[in-house]
């Protein structure tokens, strides 16, 4: 059972937080603002999910499923700065006319992330990826964490409640992942189960999270 | 507005340098704790790849896991082994 939930346990709950977050998006009021960020959420999902396909399918060929991961591994990375500066220029009031920008900063985070997925491959070893995703989640956390600061400063709150969890889900996923990608303070041997674990309690919140949604939404609390 | 801007574009640079120098630095190194530790993937992903070699990192023995505390506190408590082996002077 605990090898069951090792191997598959995120990717099985992930396509569960996704049924449960598109009802919610099929349910929320029409609110752009907490669409767009509940649009941005599933694709994320989305994304993880094709990936996990995928690295069952070609599970068999172990050079293209490197090759596989590798990719999907860039391709999610790359997303999930899309969504946090995206989500970023949005809270600070800079999405207009500022495009260029956003590109920009996405092109000048993409170098090393592509950068190391290519020195992976061709220097047959991990420390490239485990490296840069170490960086990356630093960063990632510190613009969550701005984010959530707009979010709560904000006086429609309650309208914007999804934002709120999958944010906050977002801060947890991306703190997590800085403890299990850092080899210098825990050093310890079975760093890929903590990673997983790091997952799975993100993703846990976010399933939660659903049932916190539809009950402050269906009725006041007080 | 315009402060807001520059300083996320300056923050983006200046890790995307940093972690350029780190990846080239770690691609790089040749040290054996290195190598062991450059074959476990630590990046997100919900399926693990294989290693590009294998492991010389010790596995945790099934046994060995039984000995350590995993459940809640600040401080973990020794192992039982470790107790076993410790000799009181007086005896």
């Amino acid at each position: 059972m605990v090898n069951f939930i090792q191997q598959y346990g995120a990717a099985i709950i992930r396509p569960i937080v996704l049924i449960g977050w598109f009802i919610i998006y099929k349910k929320s009021e029409d609110h752009q603002l907490t669409n767009y960020h509940i649009r941005m959420f599933m694709i994320f999902l989305l994304i993880f999910i094709i990936w996990n396909l995928f690295a069952v399918l070609f599970s068999e060929n172990i050079n293209f499923a490197r090759f596989i991961y590798l990719f999907f591994w860039t391709a999610a990375t790359i997303y999930e700065f899309f969504i946090i500066a995206k989500a970023l220029f949005i809270s600070l009031n800079l999405e207009k006319n500022k495009n260029i920008i956003l590109i920009i900063i996405l092109l000048i985070l993409s170098v090393p992330v592509i950068l190391a997925a290519v020195l992976s491959h061709t220097k047959k070893t991990y420390n490239p990826i485990n490296t840069t995703d170490f960086y990356n989640m630093i960063l990632l956390l510190f613009g969550t964490v701005l984010i959530l600061k707009k979010i709560l400063s904000n006086e429609t709150f309650v309208e914007n409640i999804e934002s709120f969890f999958i944010y906050t889900g977002f801060a947890l996923y991306f703190g997590l992942h800085i403890l299990a990608s850092n080899t210098v303070s825990i050093n310890f041997q079975h760093y890929w189960f903590f990673a997983q674990y790091a997952t799975l309690i993100s993703l846990i919140y976010w399933t939660g999270s659903v049932l916190f949604i539809w009950k402050i939404k269906s009725k006041p609390l007080f | 507005m315009k402060k807001n801007l520059s300083l996320i574009v300056l923050v983006a640079l200046v890790v995307s340098v940093i972690n350029v120098f780190a990846i080239i630095n770690s691609s790089n190194d040749t040290s054996i704790q290195a190598y062991a530790k450059s074959n476990i993937c630590t990046a997100q992903g919900d399926f693990m790849p294989a290693p590009f070699e294998e492991t010389i990192v010790e596995e945790l023995s099934i046994q060995k896991s039984d000995l350590i505390c995993s459940a809640q506190g600040d401080i973990r408590p020794p192992p039982w082994d470790e107790e076993e082996k410790y000799v009181p002077s007086g005896s």
